[in-house]
Formats: structure tokens, sequence, C-alpha cells
């Protein structure tokens, strides 16, 4: 079985490998279309597996398997380890299933585009990189392929690079990324010097040898990773940015597989974190703020892709705070039902962004419904499955997760049941905004003048753009069916035995409770959001400047954080920078030309360097000092 | 008088030194080969010498080897001075520098 | 009657096996004129292989020692021996299509095998007898080897002085070894060990004699302040011979330091230790230091061979088990990175047909993507990347390191690791300028072939060293224990 987890791994490599040196002698599809393939393999390759997981006896489903030792020294042992659990064959399917039908998506998407093949070699470097992390056994396993993401995620954002605000944002997420990396990393030396391993199984089973400070700190550190992984506050300034990427990456990376890595971080972790139950109460107070914050952004934003992505950050918040609450299985189910309905909409905004040549500002859009129906019904579905409307997927997850807080019943239980539901109202206003938005009311000037004749020309979309939607909004739909309260409960048997310590799971009468809650607070939303939007109306406006006026602008700056960033560390570092720069490499050091250290380090060099006259004998004369020396040396210590 | 050990010890460290002082002083490359020869030879002094002071044949035989490949050693730098002259190239250690740096 | 001493015929095979083949093609050079380059490689390549085949077959045997105690054959000498030959090997490669290999083929490889054959006798040395003799063998077969382009003023340059400063060199050696002698009564390294350890390591003339022979192998491996001629000699001789020379004397050299001071003068570590320490970071930093400032290629990477000397010199001080292990996987290490990055040069050299200098290869990568990624592998290996078995070439020797109490000596490794980053990047981002495509790319030459297959041959072994280090690592921890300091 674990050949196939192997199989799965190296395919996406395969294609890095074959796009990198004959991409140019294939023809512009062939990329799009090798790389499909592949990825459709390595989904071939990953459901079996999962077949064969779930074959096996329910506690034997942990397989591990190390393919060679790289590095050992004393009690320091890395290696290439696999470990195949309930959790990683989800994973499993979700990248390479989403990223397959994404990949797809892309062929449609990116025609056109100079650069295509280079193009779906960095989204296969992506799965690869994806792929690693996941199936790794060990925390440097894991770092590297922490580290692979946030490279192809750098340079997917900045795919266009002609684009300077892409080269910026490409810039911001891989600093903060790094930052995460930092955190991430200090972490494992913690680990490593607390419990001398780093692999899972050695950390799982001696984790509750760790103080409650020793389990904290490192998880402290661990969460640092995971919070610019996923874009939660305070690292999660990059994400907005990151939508100057191809939209296609924006629905991959930012939607469904990277972002989600700092769930999985968590839930992989949980033996360890169980030991640090502060940090875990930090994560979910986290991740509510988070959710109210991104969804309260999200409701002025103007540019429909920076909607979907405050809408992804409080998503993400969401399973921050099923993780949190140690519901991990919820956390890890509404990763799986967010992957297709955000997926779903990210390409549903990018059919729209195609047919009118490119617009993503909403301002500009406006009464597609009847040009284009079959994106808005998809976007339906993805919008109630994002709001949580039973039954569709995203509402049996996201009350899941809720019901978990109910369930708890403690302080922190609490704040994110009603956290989570003011959440869930803002979802349905800003999700629905959206779509009244760009499917309802007039169409804009602009839409009248570009949409129509595209889209005569080449209706809503190449088949190849069109299925992979219809499949994930089958997705969106259904999906929720797996876990149906006192019903079916799929998911959380499955995810059941990943933690040893037991995860915590409302009954069967708490979460249609919260089902019911949950779905009324979002049909308000909707209301709200239909009065609001759905006719051409001046009251947002009228709000917006008379009595939300100090919201409206604390929303539109993104509360802030951008400005934060800049004032404390932007600033001081350009003011550091120049100050050296000017006055203390040119002042102080004015007397060497140019620049300092690097004029200090050639001249050593250069007078090391000037007794190499090319004359024999005066290196000759350099022996004999060097032999004498070392007599008179010797002399001098004493014989 | 018997000459002891150390007497011949202090003459080929003289040796040494004046071969020494020749590769270092002197430019032409037949003398650094020259020069090379003596330092030679002050070794295979010392062996002897000591060959005598701790008695058996070892030393000896080392200055034996130790002729041989210098024999071997001044072929292939006179070889190296036909092929220069050949190349047309001053025979001046000094001058011969183009590679420096 | 005289007997004759009694001789392992099959434990020195190896060794036999390069000689014959060197007296072969010697033999056949006058008859093989035109020829010389196919028949000269082949046999080149038999002889080589065949030593290989005989040092690997050798390996499971127990260790003897031969030819009256003067030969010691152990694991040591059968990993020296393979690795000799994998260089040899690849060198072959690298120079076949060579000009000068069509007129001289069959003696150039003559001498290629006759260096083989002192090296590895170098690592099968037990006296100092022996090893001057094999020292002198490979040192005077590689001195016509590096003058051996006879139409090149810089070659025959760079012939003498490597002839007449590595003679100092091995006087110097010799005479120690008198000193040595003179005071323990032997030539032989485990009587020298014996006779130190029972007389203790106060007598003047044993101090002077470690010393002196520590200088003289100092200069052969080209450490600091005995390195004049590396730069001058790596610069002057045929690329394809300073790759060579760059992995395998460093091999040899280093083996006969190891031989020698953990063999037969482990007693006398308080004398050659500290010395050692000083050469090594002086070595380290001034030898990457001055690489910056060049803008031949020869010669900077010259200079990053003497700085990576310097660093292997720790894995000696550092010693024991551990260190000694290191010592050998570097070595093993570095031999591929060192000869393909000559190989590129070598490549470089011919598209450019003139010297390979920072300005030649302005924008040369993107004629030759895959020598120019494969010399961003070998670069980047120098420097110790994961990835490449550079790293793990580094770290098992900073690891032996900061076990071994010698930390600072890790980081000052580092520091120098640092430094040199900055004329490796430069070489990389030299290649892959943009703003200077230049010229035509030249058809492909007879020879091409080859030297391609070596350079690929390389960037195989750096990056499958790098990612499955494991077989390597055992081999050399077995070859370690037969140092006496390594058991």
């Amino acid at each position: 079985m674990t050949e196939l987890v192997w199989i799965t791994l190296a395919l996406p490599l395969v294609g890095v490998a074959l796009l990198a040196i004959f991409g140019n002698k294939l023809p512009a599809r062939g990329a799009g279309l090798l790389a499909s393939l592949i990825m459709l393999a390595a989904f071939g390759a990953a459901t079996v597996a999962l077949i064969l997981l779930a074959s096996k006896p329910e506690d034997q489903r942990q397989v591990t398997e190390t393919a060679w030792t790289w590095l050992s020294a004393g009690d320091f042992r890395v290696g290439f380890d696999i470990w195949f659990d309930q959790l990683t064959a989800l994973m499993l399917m979700v990248v390479t299933g989403v990223g397959f039908l994404i990949h797809v998506f892309s062929i449609g998407y990116m025609k056109g585009d100079s650069q295509e093949r280079r193009f779906f070699a960095y989204m296969n470097m992506f799965v690869f990189s994806m792929l690693v992390l996941v199936v790794s056994g060990n925390l440097v396993q894991l770092l590297i392929g922490w580290g692979l993401v946030g490279l192809s995620s750098y340079l997917l954002i900045g795919f266009w690079h002609h684009k300077t605000s892409a080269v910026k944002a490409a810039k911001k997420a891989f600093i903060m990324n790094a930052i995460g990396d930092v955190g991430l990393a200090v972490g494992i030396f913690l680990i490593f010097v607390d419990l001398g391993t780093v692999s899972y199984s050695g950390v799982f089973a001696s984790a509750n040898t760790l103080s409650e400070t020793q389990a904290s700190i490192a998880c402290l550190l661990l969460l640092v990773g995971a919070l610019a992984k996923s874009a939660q506050i305070p690292l999660h300034t990059w994400l907005p940015d990151a939508m100057e990427g191809p939209t296609p990456v924006s629905a991959l990376i930012h939607a469904a597989t990277m972002v989600t890595a700092g769930v999985y971080l968590i839930a992989r972790m949980n033996p360890l974190f169980f030991y640090a139950p502060k940090v875990l109460d930090l994560i979910v107070i986290i991740g509510v703020v988070g959710l109210l914050m991104a969804g309260a952004i999200a409701i002025v934003q103007t540019d429909i892709k920076r909607i979907i992505a405050f809408s992804t950050m409080s998503q993400i918040a969401y399973m921050f705070v099923g993780v949190g609450l140690s519901a991990y299985w919820a956390g890890i189910f509404h990763l799986f039902t967010h992957a297709f309905f955000k997926a779903l909409l990210f390409m549903g905004a990018g059919l729209v962004i195609h047919a009118l040549n490119g617009e993503q500002d909403t301002r500009n859009m406006g009464g597609l419904r009847k040009l284009m129906p079959k994106t808005y019904f998809c976007f339906i579905i993805g919008g109630l499955a994002l709001t949580g409307i039973f039954p569709f997927s995203g509402g049996f997850s996201k009350d899941a997760i809720l019901g978990a807080g109910l369930h708890v019943d403690s302080t922190i239980g609490w704040i994110a049941y009603v956290g989570g539901l003011l959440g869930a109202l803002m979802t349905g206003i800003y999700t629905f905004r959206l779509i009244f938005l760009v499917f309802h009311r007039r169409m804009s000037p602009y839409a009248e003048k570009v949409a129509p004749p595209l889209i005569k020309h080449h209706g809503e979309g190449p088949s190849s753009m069109l299925w992979p939607v219809y499949i994930l909004a089958l997705g969106a739909a259904f999906l929720g069916l797996l876990q149906i309260p006192g019903v079916t409960h799929v998911m959380s048997s499955w995810l059941e035995p990943i933690s040893p310590y037991g995860m915590v799971e409302a009954t069967a009468g708490q979460e249609w409770l919260t089902t019911l809650i949950g779905s009324v607070v979002g049909v308000i939303g909707i209301i709200i959001a239909a009065h609001l939007y759905l006719r051409e109306n001046d009251a947002p406006e009228r709000i917006r400047l008379g009595r939300g006026r100090l919201i409206a602008h604390a929303l539109e700056r993104r509360c802030y954080w951008d400005n934060l960033y800049e004032w404390m560390f932007e600033r001081p570092t350009q003011w550091a920078a120049s100050f050296l720069n000017r006055d203390v490499d040119a002042t102080a050091f004015r007397w060497l030309p140019t620049d300092g250290v690097g004029t200090i380090t050639a001249f050593f060099g250069r007078s090391v360097v000037v007794m190499q006259n090319g004359i024999v004998r005066s290196y000759a004369l350099v022996f004999a000092v060097g032999i004498a020396g070392f007599l008179l040396y010797l002399l001098v210590r004493g014989t | 008088m018997s000459v002891g050990i150390p007497m011949f010890l202090a003459v080929s460290a003289i040796l040494f030194t004046i071969g020494l002082i020749g590769v270092l002083l002197r430019r032409s490359p037949l003398t650094i080969l020259l020069s090379l020869e003596i330092m030679l030879n002050s070794v295979n002094l010392t062996l002897v010498a000591f060959s005598r002071q701790v008695g058996g044949s070892d030393g000896q035989v080392f200055a034996l080897v130790v002729m041989g490949i210098a024999a071997a050693e001044v072929v292939v730098g006179l070889g190296l001075v036909v092929a220069m002259t050949r190349r047309s190239m001053v025979l001046d250690t000094d001058e011969l520098r183009t590679l420096n740096g | 009657m005289i007997k004759a001493p009694d001789v392992n015929w099959l434990a020195i095979a190896p060794m036999m096996t390069l000689m014959i083949g060197a007296f072969v093609l010697l033999l056949l050079a006058s008859f093989i004129r035109g020829r010389d380059r196919g028949l000269g490689t082949v046999v080149g390549l038999v002889a080589l292989l065949a030593s290989a085949g005989f040092a690997i077959n050798l390996w499971s045997e127990p260790a003897t020692t031969t030819m009256a105690g003067a030969l010691q054959i152990d694991q040591l000498t059968q990993v020296v021996t393979v690795l000799i030959a994998g260089c040899g090997i690849l060198t072959l490669f690298v120079s076949f299509g060579w000009n000068r290999m069509r007129e001289n083929g069959a003696e150039f490889v003559a001498l290629l095998l006759l260096i083989a054959a002192g090296m590895d006798l170098i690592a099968a040395s037990n006296s100092f007898v022996t090893l001057f003799v094999a020292l002198e063998l490979f040192s005077l077969s590689l001195y016509v080897l590096c003058a051996f382009d006879g139409k090149s003023k810089a070659s025959l340059e760079s012939g003498f002085k490597y002839l007449v400063l590595g003679t100092i060199g091995s006087m110097v050696l010799v005479y120690g070894a008198a000193f040595l002698y003179g005071a323990t009564g032997s030539f032989g390294f485990e009587a020298i060990n014996t006779a130190l350890s029972k007389a203790g390591s106060g007598d003047a003339l044993v101090i002077l004699g470690t010393v002196l022979v520590l200088i003289g192998l100092a200069f052969k491996i080209g450490v600091m302040p005995f390195h004049m001629w590396v730069a001058d000699v790596y610069e002057g001789a045929p690329t394809s011979v300073t790759g060579f020379m760059s992995a395998a004397t460093k091999i040899a050299a280093f083996v006969a330091l190891a031989r020698v001071l953990l063999d037969a003068l482990p007693a006398m570590r308080d004398t050659w230790a500290p010395a050692l320490v000083i050469i090594a970071v002086v070595t380290m930093i001034l030898g990457n230091i001055s690489a910056l400032v060049q803008t031949n290629l020869k010669r900077m990477l010259a200079y990053a061979s003497v700085g990576a000397a310097g660093f292997g010199l720790i894995a000696i001080i550092v010693g024991g088990a551990a260190g000694t292990r290191g010592l050998i996987f570097y070595l093993a290490a570095y031999a591929p990175m060192a000869i393909g990055a000559f190989a590129v040069i070598s490549l470089h050299e011919r598209d450019h047909k003139g010297i390979a200098t920072l300005d030649s290869i302005r924008g040369w990568g993107f004629q030759r993507p895959v020598a120019a990624v494969s010399m961003i592998v070998f670069l980047l290996g120098f420097a110790g990347f994961p990835l490449t078995v550079g790293f793990i070439g580094k770290f098992v020797v900073l690891g032996s390191a900061v076990e071994g109490n010698y930390t600072w000596l890790g980081v000052v490794a580092v520091v120098a690791s640092v430094i040199s980053l900055g004329y490796l990047l430069r070489i990389i981002l030299a290649m892959f300028d943009r703003g200077a495509k230049s010229g035509v790319m030249m058809a492909a030459a007879p020879g091409m072939g080859s030297l391609n297959l070596a350079i690929v041959l390389c960037l195989a072994l750096v990056l499958v060293g790098g990612i499955l280090p494991g077989l390597g690592l055992d081999w050399a921890a077995d070859a370690a224990k037969s140092l006496a300091a390594g058991r």
C-alpha cells in the first residue's frame, strides 16, 4: 500500500521534471494535458490507497514506512518516512482530487498565456510539495515540504512577473511565510531537545513526558508556523494580496490546500497539543477573532477575488476553532468541504473574470445572471454551501465545529459557539452580497459592452473550464451527507483514531439544534444582503458615509493591519538600512571606495593574493618562512 | 678526531640551508635544479648518519632509494627545461610568471 | 641463497594492474601513433576498472602486510583504490576529446595510470620509505602531466613550478622522516608508534621530525602557508588534469597525512594537533577570501580547493572513529564535485576557445543549460547545500568536530562556507546573466559526448550521494577503522 503512496508522491515530481526538460518541445496545450493527466493518475493512486487502507481493520490503519535514512548523528535521525493514516489518506484525496480539477480548469483559463508550460510545471511542483508535507512521518520532512510549499506559492503568486503588484505580493507572502517557518523550525528544535526525536511515532509516544510549559512553548512555536501558512491573525496580511496570482492559483493554493496546511499541522500534532491546553484555547480565540474580522472586512470589499479571499481566511479560522476545541475531525471535515465550495467559488469567479476580459472589480459587474446561467447556478450552490445552509455540505461541517463548542460547554466553547454563529450571519451577508452584485441588479456599462460579445462567441467558457466546476458543485452540494448527525458518521469515525486522546464530538441532538440555528442565521444573513444589495439601493452607501463611517473606514483599510506592520517593520527597517548606507557606510568607511564590508574582505583577499607574484623563488621564500615559523613555534612552546 | 654523528647532522643541515638559499636566490632553472639536488643530498647524508647511529642499514637503503628518485626527478626537471627552451621561453624564473595572482 | 621477500600478489593486484597497464601503453606508444586516443583510453579504462575490481574483491579480506611489512593492505587501501579509479575514469572521459590526446594519448593515459598506482600505494604504505617512493611516483608523473600541453607556455610553467616546489616539500618530508628514524630506529609506522609510546614524546629529534613531516605533507595537500603552488599549477595545467589533481591528490595527500599522523605519530598529538589547528583556521578563511578576488575560474576554484583542504584538516585534528570516517567521506564527496566543476570549465573553454573567466561565462548558461545546471549543483555542493553530497560531507566532519569538543573550529568552517558563497554565487549568476548572451553555440565537437557524459556522471554522484548517503557512510566508517586512531 505504501508503494501507492510513493507513486502518488512521485508522479507530480515526474511531471515537473518532464515539463522542465521537455517543456519547450511540447505544444502549449500539451503541457496542461500532461500535468492534468499526472494529477489524475496521482488521484487514482491516492484513491486506491485509501480504499486499501479502509479495508484494513480500524486499529491497523496507521502505516508507516521509512524509505531511507538521510542523516543520522548521535540521537538525531532524519529520513524519508511515510506516515499513512486516515488523515493522510483524506488529505491526499483532497490535494490530488481538487488539484486535478483545477489543473483541468487551468488548461482553459491559462490558454494563450505565453508561459503556460512554466505555469503547469509550478503547479505540479506545488502539488508535490504539498504531498511531501502531508505524507511526512517526521518533523524535518514536514519542514522541508512546508518550505517547498512556500516556495511554490511564491513562484505562482508572482507568476506574471512583469506585474509589479504581483511581485510585491509574492514577496510579501514569502516573507510572512518565512516568519512562520522560523517559528516552526525553532519549535522542531525544541521538540528535539526535549524529546530527543523528530519522528512522529517518537514524539507521540513520549509527549507525555513533557511538562506543560515545555509542551506549550513548543506548540506555540508550531502555531506560529501554522498561523503564517494558513493566513490567520496576526500573520494574515499576505493572503488578500496573493490574489494577484492567476485565479486557478488562488483556487488551489489559497483555498483548498496550502492554507489548510496549518490546520493539518495542528490536527496531526494533536497528541502534542493535548498537553498544551492553554495553547488550544488560544487557537480558539484567534480563530474566533479571525473569523469575525475577516467576515466583516469581506462585506466591504469590491474586488471579487478579495471577497473570496477574506472569506477563505474566515473559514480557515473556523477550522482553527474546530481543532482548538479538540474536535479535530470537525476541523478536517470543514477543510474537506471548504476545499470544494471555495475552489468552486474561485473557479466561478474565474469564469466571470474570463467573460469580462479580465475585470475583477464588482462595481463593473452586475446582471450577469441571464448571460451566465450555469456560472450563476454554481455560485448559488457554492454560496449556500459557504453560508452553511442545510443540507449543503458547508453547513454540516461548520455546524459540526459549532456543535463541538456547544458540547464542550466551557467559556471557550460558548465563545466559539456564539462567535461562530455571528460569523455565519456575516458569511451570509458577504457571500450573497457578492452574488447579488455580480449576477443581479443592472449591468454596469463596462459589462454591457464587453460581456455579451465574448459570451456569444465562446459561451460561458470552454468545457474544460466548465465541467470541473460542475464536479465541484456536486461535491459542495452533497458531501455533507457523509456526516449527517445521528445518521451517518463517516467522517468522525474515520478520523477518530488519529487522536489517541479522543476527540470532542457533539451529540446528535446538539448537532441538529446547531444546524437549525445555523441555517436560520445564515438565511437571515441572506435576507439582509438581499435587502441591501439585491436591487439598486443607496442604503449601503448611506450607511457607509453616515453612521457606519468609522467602521466602514476601518474595514476598508482591512482593520489597519497593513498599516500597523508598515509602521512596525517596514519603516524602521528602511530607515535603518538607509542610515547604515548613508551615514555609517559612507562616512565611517569614507576612506574606502564604495561599500564597506565587501571592500574590506576584498582588501584582505588582495593582500593575501599579492604574494602570488608568479615568481617561483618568492613562493619558495614563503615556504621557507613557513618552515622557519613552525620551527620557531616549536622552540617557543618548549621542547 | 672522531667525527661524531652530531657533526654530520650539522653539516647536512648547513647543506640543506645552502640548497634552500640556492632555490631562493637563483634564477636560472638549471641552477635551481642543482640547488634541489644539494638539498636532496643533504637529506641523504642525514639518513646515512642516523643509520650509523641507530645501527642496521635501513637508513642507508633509504638513502639509495632517495638517490634513485633524485635521478628520476632530474630527468623530469631537465626534460621540462628542454621543453621550455623549445618553446623559446626565457630561462629565467623571474620572467616565468604568466601565472600569478 | 637470498631469500626473496614474501609477496602477496593478490593483495597488490590493484596497483600491479595499473602499473602493467602503464607499461603496456608506454611500450605500445610508438606503435599506435594516430590511434592513441581510442586505444589509450580503452587500456586506461580497463586498467582502472580492473584495479577497482580487485579492490572490491579484496574488501572482505582481513588486513595484511606484505612486502616484508612495507605495505599494509586494508580496507582503507581498497576504498582509496576505488575512489582513485573513479577519479581516473572520470578524467579519462573528460580528456577524451582533447586535442593533445590525439597526439600523445597513450602517454597521457600511461602517466595517469602511474599516478593512480602511486596514490594507491600511498594508501597502502606502512613505512616512510614506501610512502616516499609512492609519493614521488605520483608526484613526478603529475609534474609531467601538468606540463603535458607542450604547446602552452602556461602548462610548462605550471609543471616546472610544481616540480620545484613539490621537491622542496618532499625533501622536507624525508628530512623529517630521517629525524624520526634517528629517534626511534625505524621507518615503519607501527614500529615508530611503538617506540614513541614507550619512550615518551619529549625528545627534540622527535618533535623536529614530526613538524618537518607535517610540513612536508602540508605542501602536498596545499594548505596555507604552503599553498603558493596551488593556484598557479591549477591554472596552468590542462583543465582535465586540474580536475583530477583537485580531487585525487587531495585524497592521496590526506590519506598520507592520516596514515602518518594517526598510525605512526598518535603519540605526538600534542605537537601536531595545535599546529594543524592554526593551519586549518588560516587556510579556511584566507583560502576562501583569496578566491573572492579572482576572475579566472580555474584560479578561483583552485583557491576554493585550498579552503576545502583546510576544512579536511578538521577531520584529522578531531581524529577518532568519527573524525576519520568524516575525512574519508568528505574526500569521496569532494571528488565528483571538483571533477565535475572542472569538466564544465573544460567544456566552456572548448566553446569559448579561450580561458575561462567570470566575464567569458556571462550568459553561457543559456547555451549549455545542462552543463550550467550541473555546475550550479557542483558549486552549491562546495558550499555545502543540502541534497548535495557536499552537504553530507561537511555535516559528518562538523558533526565529528562538535562531538570531539572542537565546536569552535566548526563555527570557523561555517563562516568560511559563507565567505565561499561570495564567489560561488557570482559564478552562478554570471552564467545566467541575461544581459550578455554571447555568440553562437559551437557545434558538437568530437569528444564532447564523453565530456558531457563525465559531467552527468558527476552530477548523478553528487545528487545520489546527497540523498542516499547511507551506504557511502558505512564504507567510510569501515575504512576508517583501518587507521589506528579509527579503531
